[in-house]
């Protein structure tokens, strides 16, 4: 779940850069984002971490004044390639979170139709939050990021930052309980990407 | 090498206590898989849980004692375990001569739960030679028995995040390895005899601790080195994920021969499969021989570099330097490579080599150390 936000999140930042460099539309692809997870537990010393840098995302941008209009949002993550850090945590996670009731793990995705964030000036972050929905187990429901652009240090690149929330009980998935720990139904997602446009072309990295 | 009992200080047994590596994986403080919050001892049901996914074996734990010993858990208000390590060391003699020796340690550990937040906690030991650290003129070391009591608790824990502790145990401490050994450690008393009769309160959040603690002698010092005194642990979790933890820990003491001022700083970071476990102690001593004061200084540090090449295959590089000022001095530098493989829940074996250098004296003392270690899972065996 934490990841399919993070693919989101990754989506969403990709169509911000993609923006800042045209009036016209432009396609911007992330194929190689960080997505991470924070489960907190019953028990305060104990929470669960989580990450994959396999997150890919698409999108259509256009500058419209100072803003950044994103259509057409894509981001996905492999489920399978969540890891923890612990093989047996990630099986228990792959078998309790995402493997829907025909058995099969589906890709974490998300969508979003369109959203506006402002360009972020030199030496600036800019804010927004992008809505959409995010897909567990190939269910569907509204989530959205809170989204930070900021100029990367190379020419026409741009590093964004993007946290969500998502609750478990919402995708109809009992949070998971192992040896008396119980993780929260709220799941924390964060994403981090670098996206680059060089020359009339954007490229993502 | 100047002494063969410094060769003993680097070769002594560890303990085998589930390690703060785990801060890799963002578990910041031992309260999270111990039933002490101060770490050692005895594991809780998710402890347990991580210990056997941590092993090759990477088994689901199962709840429960063996078949036909539930008595003696007592209706599940007792835990229980034993705990054996063996080592054979190799290591060079004064006049160039090398030499090995055989040492086995058992340990009875067990948690007895009273009931609305109480237990007690004890644990003993036994060993076929005992491994004190070395005794100083101004810090004399206590000498067992070949059986001791390591651990002598009545605890209570009005709710989580809050805990009283009060009997024998050791002092708390920054980075707990679980090897008391090491300079940083048996410099400051806390050598695996070092257990003064103590009462400490830990306090815990999820990104914080905080350990104020006072003590008073065993009754095993030697009798001028009969120390009390008290102190504070403190430490913080600066990103909030359990894998970048720095703390604190201050603490003084006073006996007939000697009063100490200890400030320590540590910190416990975790990379994913990799991570540092770093500690610098300093020490103001005033050695009160009938001659008249004698103040000097000390200095220990430790860095361990970790990194996990499977999760049950743990690699370490270790430095650790001690300086100790006039008229004392001493000048010791200490390199070695570690490598524990943790094949089950219940067998590790490790093997260690290094050297000692004597920067003071000149001289190097290398030693190699192989060490099993075996302890059963509440009562199982295997």
């Amino acid at each position: 779940l934490r990841t399919a936000f993070v693919c989101t999140c990754i989506t969403a930042t990709g169509v911000l850069f993609s923006g800042g460099a045209r009036a016209e539309d432009q396609a911007v692809q992330i194929t190689r984002g960080t997505a991470s997870f924070v489960a907190t537990t019953n028990v305060s010393a104990i929470s669960v971490h989580g990450a994959s840098d396999t997150l890919t995302a698409a999108a259509n941008v256009r500058e419209e004044g100072r803003e950044l209009v994103l259509e057409r949002i894509d981001a996905r993550l492999d489920a399978k390639r969540l890891s923890s850090g612990m093989e047996l945590r990630d099986q228990h996670m792959r078998e309790k979170v995402f493997t829907g009731p025909d058995g099969n793990v589906a890709e974490l995705r998300f969508e979003s139709a369109k959203a506006v964030c402002p360009a972020p000036a030199a030496g600036q972050v800019a804010a927004c939050d992008v809505s959409g929905t995010f897909f567990l187990r190939g269910v569907g429901r509204a989530f959205h990021m809170a989204l930070k652009i900021k100029p990367d240090a190379q020419p026409k690149s741009y590093r964004v930052n993007g946290d969500g929330t998502l609750k478990l009980t919402a995708y109809g998935i009992e949070p998971p309980s192992q040896l008396g720990i119980r993780i929260s139904d709220d799941v924390k997602v964060h994403v981090e990407f670098v996206a680059a446009v060089q020359g009339g072309e954007r490229a993502s990295r | 090498m100047k002494s063969p009992r410094l060769l003993l200080v680097i070769a002594a047994l560890q303990p085998a206590y589930g390690l703060p590596v785990m801060v890799r994986l963002g578990y910041g403080n031992c309260a999270s898989c111990h039933v002490s919050p101060q770490g050692g001892g005895l594991l809780t049901e998710y402890g347990r849980g991580i210990d056997e996914a941590q092993s090759l074996r990477a088994g689901e734990y199962k709840s429960g004692v063996a078949d036909g010993v539930s008595v003696l858990s007592a209706g599940g208000h007792l835990d229980q375990d034993f705990r054996i390590v063996v080592s054979d060391a190799l290591s060079r003699l004064s006049g160039g001569a090398w030499a090995s020796a055989f040492r086995s340690r058992f340990y009875y550990r067990t948690v007895t739960m009273l009931g609305r937040g109480w237990r007690v906690t004890a644990t003993a030991g036994g060993e076929n030679e005992a491994t004190p650290r070395r005794s100083l003129v101004y810090d004399p070391s206590i000498i067992p028995g070949q059986a001791f009591i390591a651990t002598a608790l009545i605890q209570y824990r009005p709710k989580e995040g809050i805990e009283l502790a009060a009997g024998r145990d050791q002092l708390p401490m920054g980075v707990y390895t679980g090897d008391l050994t090491t300079l940083v450690k048996a410099r400051n008393r806390y050598g695996l005899y070092d257990t003064p009769t103590q009462a400490k309160l830990f306090l815990w959040g999820k990104r914080w601790q905080a350990v104020p603690y006072a003590f008073i002698p065993s009754g095993h010092e030697a009798t001028l080195a009969r120390e009390r005194g008290g102190g504070v642990l403190a430490e913080y979790d600066l990103l909030g994920k359990g894998k970048t933890i720095v703390g604190v820990n201050i603490l003084r003491g006073t006996a007939a021969i000697a009063n100490r001022i200890m400030t320590g700083i540590y910190t416990r970071l975790g990379f994913g499969s990799w991570g540092i476990l770093a500690e610098q102690d300093f020490t103001r001593r005033t050695y009160l021989p009938d001659t008249g004061a004698v103040c000097f200084s000390q200095s220990a540090a430790y860095i361990q570099t970790f990194r996990a090449f499977r999760e049950w295959l743990v690699g370490s590089a270790i430095f650790e330097r001690l300086d100790i000022a006039a008229p004392y001095r001493e000048r010791l530098i200490s390199v070695r490579a570690e490598i524990s493989a943790r094949l089950t829940p219940n067998f590790t074996v490790g093997i260690r080599a290094g050297m000692q250098y004597d920067r003071q004296a000149g001289g190097a003392a290398p030693v190699a150390t192989v060490q099993l270690a075996w302890k059963t899972v509440g009562l199982r065996p295997w």
